[in-house]
């Protein structure tokens, strides 16, 4: 008798499990659902970062303007909840990435080029930019995608960090793998119980591209305040958040 | 001494064995909180099991949702920028219509020493825009930057302002000053020259003229 009712009970957790998980992803879907239509309202461009799929997504109005493909996904700490997240900061700003020029260069570059002599003329840096270089007249005096950061951090609400690299170059290459899995086998192991001692609950999520320039342009689409949600590997039926 | 040499070496094996033992036990431990953070990853919100009735409402909810997302979408013909590439692309709902190389805003920052003491960024903005009114022939109206750029002083009448032939043959207003426009210097297109304003190519600029009216949507990053 006790052998009956133990298979029955064995069965019907084996059928409850699967539906569960169903229910759950309905659920999951109507969050996602509800933040996506609170973000389309506004006009403002917001990126999804679907970590099952490895896309992301530069979405306005519910329409997708822009799309990346992650080559290399790692993640540890907290799984983020599907939920809007803020951008607060990235690791390098990008205003101390532009070129700065003054009304006094133009005279300055005036009164070089009609004396061409004059070696006393100096870069000065105004407030804390870059200083301008002095070019040729055909050389452009831009902030350009090669200008960006090919490696970078991005710093969100909630202690969520996107950690985003381009994959080395191939001299440099070998080194960093090796690098990467002492890291990865001796280094971490000891990180993750140093976190749990000290209960730190940051969720870090490292990116890499095999093309530089995809992790420029992230770095050029991505503004301070932008928001995104991030779908979690977990959200399995990835096709069904596709709007 | 042959007794003292075996000794330290057995009190070495036994500390670098502890030693080792402790690494050992570290990691193991390290690993362990990996793979239960991992699996934590994997399997998220299973707990919620939810009656029927309340998934067929939640069904019909997304159902009502998708619907107002798709209503956000913009009809027919919008425009598209990406000023890190330096391409417009012309799309109907996910069709390309047609894709421009196109030049962009330099981002550069210019300051005024002296006189008024302002400073611009050159930066053309990003957002949601639309087409407000399109110009045929248009006149370019130089603002101070532009004397300042080349060493010369501001005029005090608005007609030495105006400049003729020098932004193509239309031009479409976005707001606070900034257009889509064309260009004579077609060499410096597929990079960042501009001072916020979207150049085209002669071809690309009547392309996008026909296909766009007032009110056509630009989405800029």
């Amino acid at each position: 008798m006790n052998r009956i009712i133990f298979h029955i009970i064995f069965l019907t957790l084996l059928i409850i499990q699967p539906i569960s998980k169903a229910i759950a992803g309905v659920e999951e879907k109507n969050i996602f659902l509800a933040d996506v239509l609170s973000l389309a309202e506004k006009p403002r461009a917001y990126f999804i970062i679907d970590l099952g799929t490895n896309k992301i997504n530069l979405m306005a109005r519910g329409i997708s303007i822009r799309e990346w493909t992650i080559n290399k996904l790692q993640f540890s700490g907290k799984p983020p909840s599907i939920k809007i997240f803020t951008l607060e900061k990235k690791s390098i700003k990008l205003d101390d990435l532009r070129p700065v020029s003054t009304t006094d260069d133009i005279l300055n570059a005036a009164n070089t080029t009609a004396t061409p002599n004059n070696s006393t003329q100096d870069n000065k840096t105004v407030g804390n930019k870059a200083p301008v270089e002095k070019k040729s007249a055909y050389e452009i005096i831009a902030l350009e995608i090669d200008d960006m950061p090919p490696s970078y951090s991005l710093f969100f609400n909630e202690d969520i960090i996107f950690n985003v690299k381009s994959q080395a170059q191939e001299s440099t290459a070998f080194i960093k793998k090796i690098i990467n899995s002492f890291k990865q086998y001796a280094c971490d192991p000891v990180l993750e119980l140093w976190n749990a001692y000290h209960q730190k609950t940051n969720t870090e999520i490292n990116i890499s591209f095999d093309d530089k320039a995809e992790a420029q342009a992230l770095f050029w689409a991505f503004t301070d305040g932008m928001e995104c949600i991030i779908l979690p590997p977990a959200a399995k039926n990835a096709e069904d958040y596709k709007l | 001494m042959a007794i003292h040499i075996k000794k330290s070496i057995i009190i070495f094996s036994l500390i670098m064995g502890v030693f080792l033992l402790i690494i050992a036990i570290i990691e193991g431990i390290g690993y362990h909180l990996i793979a239960k953070k991992k699996s934590a990853w994997q399997d998220t919100n299973q707990e919620n099991i939810l009656d029927e009735k309340t998934v067929q409402a939640l069904e019909k909810k997304n159902e009502k949702l998708i619907k107002q997302i798709q209503k956000l979408s913009p009809k027919g013909v919008y425009i598209v920028v990406d000023t890190a590439k330096n391409t417009l692309y012309l799309k109907n709902e996910k069709e390309t219509l047609r894709k421009a190389v196109i030049a962009t805003g330099k981002g550069t920052i210019f300051k005024e020493q002296g006189g008024k003491n302002r400073s611009w960024i050159f930066d053309t903005p990003r957002g949601e825009f639309a087409v407000k009114y399109k110009l045929k022939d248009p006149k370019w109206v130089k603002p101070d930057w532009a004397f300042l750029e080349e060493g010369e002083d501001i005029p005090k009448k608005v007609g030495d302002r105006v400049e003729e032939d020098v932004l193509g043959e239309y031009a479409m207003g976005f707001g606070n000053g900034y257009f889509l426009h064309g260009t004579l210097y077609t060499r410096l297109l597929g990079r960042n020259v501009t001072h916020g304003c979207v150049r085209l190519g002669d071809e690309d600029l009547e392309a996008v003229n026909k296909a766009s009216i007032v009110g056509t949507k630009i989405y800029i990053f």
